[in-house]
């Protein structure tokens, strides 16, 4: 499983201008602009309302801060996910794909490379809405600045193992069930992360999830926790740095496996 | 060491059999057609060679590798049937990243752009969009990027597709310039003349069975074409599938 650097940089330009094209990105911009403009409104009060768990009240400002950048953090996940979902896929409808791998190209480099593009856009777009979250929340609000640093870095983290797993489950499923599968498998994930993170226990799948699965919202949560106060005994930063970084190099490897061995006409269009 | 190698290669998808037991070689520097109806195994051969798909039994070397292996791929050029271009891209932009990928660096890669556009007669739309090309254009572009650094091996499928009867009798001067460097081409076709012009040696697939191969000369019986002797072969058993069809 070669990867020559040369080949990854030249195939990896391509697929970032791929990525930049697709119709999915202009409305992220805007969706993403309109997020920020609700977090400036949601931040220009400072009320305070509920407490910590200390018995400290919080302010508006921390609780709208670790829902916010939750929520965005989550949002960027997806995209990440979502751009992934076809972005491998795309380039045996274009037959673009035959023609590279006829080259002295091993299929890792090719399928990291199509990571590599999606990973910059779904990074552009996650920094511009975490260096937003942070405008708002840090100097307009007060909140110190670490864990928001340690939260973004998390949300980068994920975004590489969401869009590796949506890219390989892209192998094999039509685009629409890998966009359903990212969006649910997110979306589960999150509420089970956020449920844990608020004392309560599941069994079975559930559990299994929420536990040994990629920690999306957790990792967010744990990252936050100095501004909300909140960290339950199950969820610690080092079991989370340690499963993020397990599912981004699991994800990864897995992908560039699974291509390998993939039977290439199956990805071309009838 | 010859350039191509198949032994008894069986590529199955699912309970259709794509190739069965195919055993082909070509010669470092020679040149072999590989003749046969629609659907007889071609376009699968050529794939197997490069190791677009993987053989259900049987082995397969490219200049002495698995085709696997990536590096079994570096001085290989290859125009597919159904060429499909990246339609956002200009035409040197395409060929600068195949000559890249291939291997070219810099000032190399320059001249080799140039060198093989001048060749396949497109210099003049090196700035165009490959969207907006013609199919003969494209077909151009598709065998200036096969032709890219000189390869040692070319693999041709249905080479003259798209291309005007000009074009076509460009693509056999773009081949035998290939065979004057050395390169070992290999053509598959269902254009016999086109086969018997360019090739020393065919090999004609039938119902994904090599049904004869060797020298045209081999295969040809006397007062016959090319073509006879492919009716001979492949005619003969598609007439009888007919006549059980009907």
């Amino acid at each position: 499983m070669r990867i020559e650097p040369d080949q990854l940089r030249l195939l990896t330009v391509e697929a970032v201008r791929d990525a930049s094209r697709r119709r999915i990105v202009p409305a992220v911009l805007v969706i993403s602009t309109l997020s920020l403009l609700m977090m400036d409104s949601c931040t220009s009060c400072s009320q305070s309302g509920g407490v910590d768990a200390s018995g400290q009240p919080l302010s508006v400002i921390n609780l709208t801060g670790v829902l916010s950048f939750s929520l965005l953090g989550l949002w960027s996940i997806a995209l990440a996910g979502l751009l992934a979902a076809d972005h491998l896929r795309s380039i045996f409808d274009d037959g673009s794909a035959l023609l590279v791998l006829s080259r002295p190209v091993s299929r890792p480099t090719l399928a990291l490379a199509r990571l590599g593009g999606v990973l910059a856009v779904a990074f552009a777009g996650a920094l511009m809405l975490c260096i937003g979250a942070m405008f708002f929340l840090v100097v307009r609000g007060g909140l110190p600045l670490s864990p928001a640093l340690t939260a973004t870095l998390s949300i980068l983290v994920s975004s590489v193992a969401v869009a590796a797993l949506a890219m390989t489950a892209s192998l094999f499923l039509p685009r629409i069930v890998t966009v359903l599968l990212v969006l649910g498998g997110v979306g589960l994930i999150g509420v089970l992360n956020i449920g844990s993170a608020s004392g309560s226990t599941f069994s079975g799948l559930y559990f299994v999830l929420d536990r040994f699965g990629p920690p999306l919202l957790s990792s967010i949560v744990v990252a936050l926790s100095p501004w909300s106060g909140q960290l339950t005994s199950t969820v610690t930063p080092g079991d989370v740095a340690a499963r993020s970084i397990l599912w981004l190099i699991g994800s990864v490897a897995l992908l560039a496996v699974v291509f390998d061995q993939r039977e290439l006409t199956k990805l071309e269009p009838r | 060491m010859p350039a191509i190698e198949l032994a008894a290669v069986t590529k199955l998808y699912g309970k259709r059999t794509a190739l069965d037991r195919v055993s082909l070689s070509l010669p470092d520097g020679g040149s072999l057609g590989l003749l046969g109806p629609n659907g007889a195994g071609k376009t699968t051969a050529l794939r197997a060679i490069l190791g677009l798909v993987h053989p259900s039994s049987g082995s397969v070397r490219l200049q002495g590798w698995d085709p696997l292996d990536a590096e079994a791929r570096r001085g290989v050029g290859y125009l597919p049937e159904r060429l499909m271009l990246p339609g956002h891209m200009s035409v040197r932009g395409f060929l600068a990243l195949h000559g890249g990928l291939a291997g070219l660096r810099a000032t190399k890669l320059a001249e080799e752009v140039e060198k093989v556009s001048v060749l396949t007669g497109i210099a003049n739309r090196l700035d165009d969009r490959l969207g907006e090309l013609s199919k003969g254009l494209a077909q151009r572009v598709g065998f200036a990027q096969a032709l890219l650094g000189e390869p040692r091996v070319l693999l041709l499928d249905e080479p003259s597709t798209g291309l005007d009867p000009i074009g076509m009798r460009d693509a056999r001067d773009w081949i035998a310039a290939a065979r004057a460097w050395g390169c070992a081409v290999l053509i598959s076709s269902h254009l016999l003349s086109e086969v018997g012009r360019l090739c020393d040696r065919v090999a004609i697939l039938h119902d994904s069975r090599v049904v004869a191969e060797g020298a045209i000369e081999t295969i040809v019986q006397e007062g016959e074409e090319l073509e006879d002797a492919f009716i001979r072969l492949v005619g003969a058993q598609g007439q009888n599938r007919g006549a059980r069809a009907d």
